[in-house]
């Protein structure tokens, strides 16, 4: 089984991207061989109240009816009563996780709103996903953000708060495993692979139970993150771990 | 090994030709061995015969006794193993050695053609002796590229060559072969096809290395350029390359020209 943890819906604004409802998503990833799905709402980034986004996502899922696709929550914690939305996205349309995105949000991945929501996703059991970005910078529209969080911020957020689940995802440079908290996890398709063998390094360091295979999709192929899996050198239940079990677990699928 | 999920090594039919990577020198400033011995664990697995390698120094100007010990150290790859194709690196702030090392990499040490970065756009006029000397020698011209807009990458490769610069060079070096370098290497890629839609020269090629592998990025530049100018590549994202090369879903000729045919083509007008 292949579960994949990076995953997203709705519009991007700066450029088409295909694959973009759950239907279509689906349908795509299935024909690569992926079994299943953790989904943030794309639009619960750009819309200025994130929630209408997370409650499109809802409606979306529920139409789906096919366990497919678990959600992932878009919060802005500089807004009033964000908790309100947390809640209702855990307890009234089971969402599995947090997506934090202090850059286009606009508030400091260190600084006391960061914290708050770090603070009580943990409390309620719900993994964070903390993106060094969500798109590559370099060639970003005007509008777009043009910068990256990079992986220190993520590490740091676990440091601060033991009890949180923090799930770095979207990032290139791997951890130095002795650094690593043990409340942090790892989102693979960004990583080097064959090239100079970051990926089993980072493996080696931070363990299999630490990693979880992901691809950006729709934004970006699959292809790349689903060779890189394919070729990992690991025992059955290590790669297992990594394929789907890292997620099952967290995720509570 | 075979791959554990739906997607694995190209076939061996395509023999599959890496436009764009490197080696670089480790911390004690020789060729780095676990580099060279990752790329050769590698090239099997994905199906990749064969491997452009080069030495580029990202600096703004690159003396002729460092670019020498890049080169030197590429060569030595190429003792290592023959699945490496070797591409001289020189900066054209100093055209006369750039010349001279381009000439004895190319007839001494078999390498098959140039590699440039930033040092100058690659239609600067300071090029004309490097870009005189590839066409004499039948070889390509391969240059650093990419349509920045981050304000930090601008400031860190203010020469950096974009599409507009290569239409240029084409009119400028009118014998010239030239590789665009990955249109996934960071940039705004749908400007550089923009700029490059419906181009005709059969001197012009562009590769999709880079680790971008935005949706669509692979079949977009085919739809800009042809088929018959689009190289396959990695510029070290290995799986990233390969990846989005099967994302574009091409036909098996489609795939054949790609992975092997139009490098196949350049390399085929060497006179050295």
């Amino acid at each position: 089984m292949i579960f994949d943890c990076y995953t997203a819906t709705g519009h991007w604004p700066f450029r088409p991207v295909e694959n973009q409802t759950l239907p279509e998503l689906r349908r795509h990833l299935t024909a690569l061989g992926i079994d299943g799905a953790l989904v943030a709402s794309t639009n619960a980034v750009f819309y200025i109240d994130p929630q209408s986004g997370n409650e499109e996502l809802a409606t979306a899922l529920a139409a789906e009816k096919n366990g497919y696709f678990y959600g992932c929550a878009g919060i802005n914690p500089l807004l009033p009563r964000w908790e309100e939305d947390l809640r209702r996205c855990v307890s009234e349309w089971n969402f599995r996780a947090v997506r934090m995105t202090p850059l286009y949000h606009g508030y400091d991945h260190d600084g006391p709103e960061a914290d708050a929501l770090l603070e009580a996703a943990g409390a309620m059991d719900v993994p964070v996903l903390i993106p060094s970005r969500l798109t590559d910078f370099r060639g970003a529209q005007r509008l777009d953000v043009m910068t990256e969080l990079w992986s220190e911020p993520a590490r740091q957020a676990a440091l601060r708060h033991p009890q949180t689940k923090v799930i770095l995802v979207d990032a290139s440079l791997p951890y130095d495993g002795e650094k690593a908290p043990d409340n942090l996890y790892v989102e693979m398709s960004r990583i080097a692979c064959s090239y100079n063998g970051h990926l089993p390094r980072l493996i080696e360091a931070i363990g299999a139970d630490h990693v979880l295979f992901g691809s950006g999709a729709p934004l970006r192929e699959v292809e790349p993150a689903l060779l890189k899996l394919g070729f990992l050198e690991l025992s059955e239940a290590d790669w297992q771990l990594i394929a789907a079990g890292n997620a099952q677990r967290l995720f509570k699928l | 090994m075979k791959s554990r999920c739906k997607v694995g090594a190209f076939p061996r039919e395509y023999a599959t030709v890496d436009a764009h990577n490197h080696v670089w020198p480790d911390r004690d400033g020789r060729l780095d061995m676990n580099l060279v011995n990752c790329h050769l664990k590698m090239m099997p697995l994905l199906g990749i015969e064969k491997m452009v390698i080069s030495a580029p120094v990202m600096t703004d100007r690159v003396t002729p006794a460092e670019f020498r010990k890049m080169n030197a150290m590429v060569r030595e790859a190429m003792d290592i193993s023959d699945r490496f194709i070797g591409f001289v690196f020189v900066d054209p702030n100093y055209p006369d050695e750039a010349a001279a090392e381009i000439e004895h990499c190319v007839k001494d040490w078999g390498f098959s053609g140039i590699k440039l970065y930033h040092q100058q756009t690659v239609d600067d006029p300071r090029q004309e002796p490097i870009m005189s000397t590839a066409a004499r020698l039948g070889i390509p011209v391969l240059m650093h590229a990419g349509k920045v807009t981050d304000p930090g990458t601008i400031r860190e490769q203010p020469r950096i060559s974009n599409a507009q610069h290569f239409l240029n060079a084409l009119e400028c070096f009118p014998d010239t072969i030239f590789m665009q370098g990955h249109i996934g290497g960071g940039g705004d890629w749908f400007w550089n096809l923009r700029v490059l839609r419906g181009i005709k020269s059969d001197r012009y090629f562009i590769d999709i290395g880079g680790s971008v592998c935005d949706s669509m990025i692979v079949r977009k530049t085919i739809e800009a350029v042809g088929i018959d100018r689009v190289l396959f590549a990695t510029d070290m994202s290995i799986e990233e390359g390969v990846g989005k090369l099967y994302a574009a879903k091409l036909s098996p000729e489609e795939m054949k020209k790609v992975c092997s045919g139009n490098w196949n083509r350049i390399a085929a007008m060497k006179r050295a």
